[in-house]
């Protein structure tokens, strides 16, 4: 399990996430939802390793990671054992897609079965042979998860990677990352698409200025527990 | 006496400052490049101790001009401390002084700018620090420097003329000579022109080589 415990991260003196604990399980999809600038980019940076957390403890398969402020970074933190799909995608510029996909596999002297399949269902081989700035955003959403996703990771988390995306795009991303939960990856959504939350997660986290509001089992959102979840959900319905 | 007629019996002038000058810029050019490339590294890496003593160097160098840095390193220093250094060695430390801090400063911008995001996306993927810094950092950074580093080396080209006041042979100096004998200023001189635009044009025109081979435009479209 990836955990984060009692998490705490301040900048510059204000809290951006006050000690909040969210849980990644294998074969499981969870969600993290809330409104802009809740902080739920933060706390996957904090869950990756990626930013420093004030306090807390963040721990893969029960070992605990410190971070090394020497070295800016935590050492021996299992990447891509838990990786990541950015916002921003932040594919290499200067490297084909192709390329963005494969030198990782290569890095880990891997050699994707699924590398065609893959590539058929998210509808990118026709970009292959292109640089990122030559595609749309959608098709950049799809590489980046192309790229994260043949390296097959027991922890996915990903950060809005359907903002940009077709409903029949999401629809195939949604049973993409259906496959992957079944064939035992954990999954962490951040998504303002809540009715994509709905339709694959398991549990999940309502996040609002930095405070874990309420979390639990999928079909809760049905009938929130918090008055500021249930005003949250209203502009969606 | 047509150009041709000058540059025929003053063969033997022309060829020497020709070489003085190409030897001079080589040595510069490698200096500049390869020590300031270390510079910048080492003052992205140690901003706070190496990248201040680096940053405080450029700037005296950016306030002085080079003549005045070539001139004081011919006479007074030389005066005071009672050595005597050859003029081509004193050209060849100051235009390398410059060059090297011009360089470092540009090397330490690039690195400095590079998106850190693109060293996370790395990170998560799984490379390694030499992957990262191989396929990624150096490809990126060389990207961004290709331009500017040109176009400070054709500056030093130029700037090289100014050998010729501390007595160095180079081609400014034969010229001047030869046109004290035979007075053709606007043959010589526009000969000298057209030398430097021999030299500039190909260097040009492989910094676009290279910026289309290396340097695409990755910007949104």
């Amino acid at each position: 399990m990836l955990q984060g415990k009692n998490i705490y991260k301040g900048i510059n003196g204000t809290a951006i996430l006050k000690d909040i604990s969210i849980k990644v399980e294998p074969s499981k999809i969870t969600c993290l939802i809330g409104p802009s600038g809740s902080g739920k980019s933060t706390a996957l940076s904090c869950l990756s390793l990626l930013t420093n957390s004030t306090k807390g403890i963040v721990s893969v398969d029960g070992q605990e990671f410190n971070f090394d402020n020497e070295k800016n970074g935590y050492s021996n933190f299992p990447y891509p054992k838990v990786t990541v799909v950015f916002q921003g995608l932040f594919l290499f510029p200067h490297l084909t897609n192709e390329t963005n996909i494969l030198l990782p596999l290569k890095e880990q002297n891997k050699t994707s079965n699924d590398f065609d399949s893959l590539i058929d269902k998210l509808n990118i081989r026709e970009v292959l042979n292109k640089f990122p700035n030559e595609c749309s955003g959608g098709e950049k959403q799809r590489v980046a998860l192309a790229r994260q996703i043949l390296l097959e990771p027991k922890y996915l988390l990903l950060d809005e990677v359907t903002s940009a995306l077709d409903l029949e795009t999401v629809n195939t991303v949604a049973n993409i990352l259906t496959e992957l939960k079944n064939k035992g990856t954990g999954i962490l959504l951040v998504t303002h698409m809540i009715n994509l939350a709905k339709t694959i997660s398991d549990d999940f986290y309502f996040l609002d200025k930095g405070v874990m509001i309420e979390e639990g089992n999928i079909e809760q959102l049905k009938k929130p527990q918090t008055e500021r979840l249930n005003k949250f959900l209203q502009i969606y319905n | 006496m047509n150009i041709f007629e000058i540059f025929t019996t003053y063969k033997e002038g022309f060829l020497q400052g020709l070489g003085v000058t190409l030897k001079l810029c080589l040595m510069i050019w490698f200096i500049g490049i390869v020590v300031g490339t270390a510079f910048g590294i080492l003052s992205a890496k140690y901003n706070r101790s190496f990248g201040l003593i680096t940053k405080i160097i450029s700037i005296f160098i950016s306030g002085v001009p080079v003549i005045v840095l070539l001139y004081w390193l011919y006479y007074p220093m030389q005066q005071q401390l009672q050595i005597d250094i050859p003029a081509f060695n004193i050209a060849v430390f100051a235009f390398s002084f410059v060059n090297v801090f011009m360089v470092a400063d540009l090397v330490k911008n690039a690195i400095k700018d590079l998106p850190n995001q693109y060293l996370l996306a790395a990170k998560v993927s799984g490379l390694s620090e030499k992957t990262i810094l191989t396929k990624i950092q150096i490809p990126l950074i060389f990207q961004q420097l290709l331009g500017p580093v040109l176009l400070v080396q054709i500056s030093m080209l130029h700037n090289s003329i100014f050998a010729s006041l501390i007595n160095v042979d180079e081609i400014f100096r034969q010229i001047q000579r030869i046109n004290a004998m035979v007075y053709k200023p606007i043959e010589l001189y526009t000969a000298l022109a057209m030398f430097f635009i021999i030299i500039t044009v190909p260097l040009t025109l492989i910094a676009y080589y290279l910026k289309r081979k290396y340097a695409k435009d990755y910007s949104e479209r």
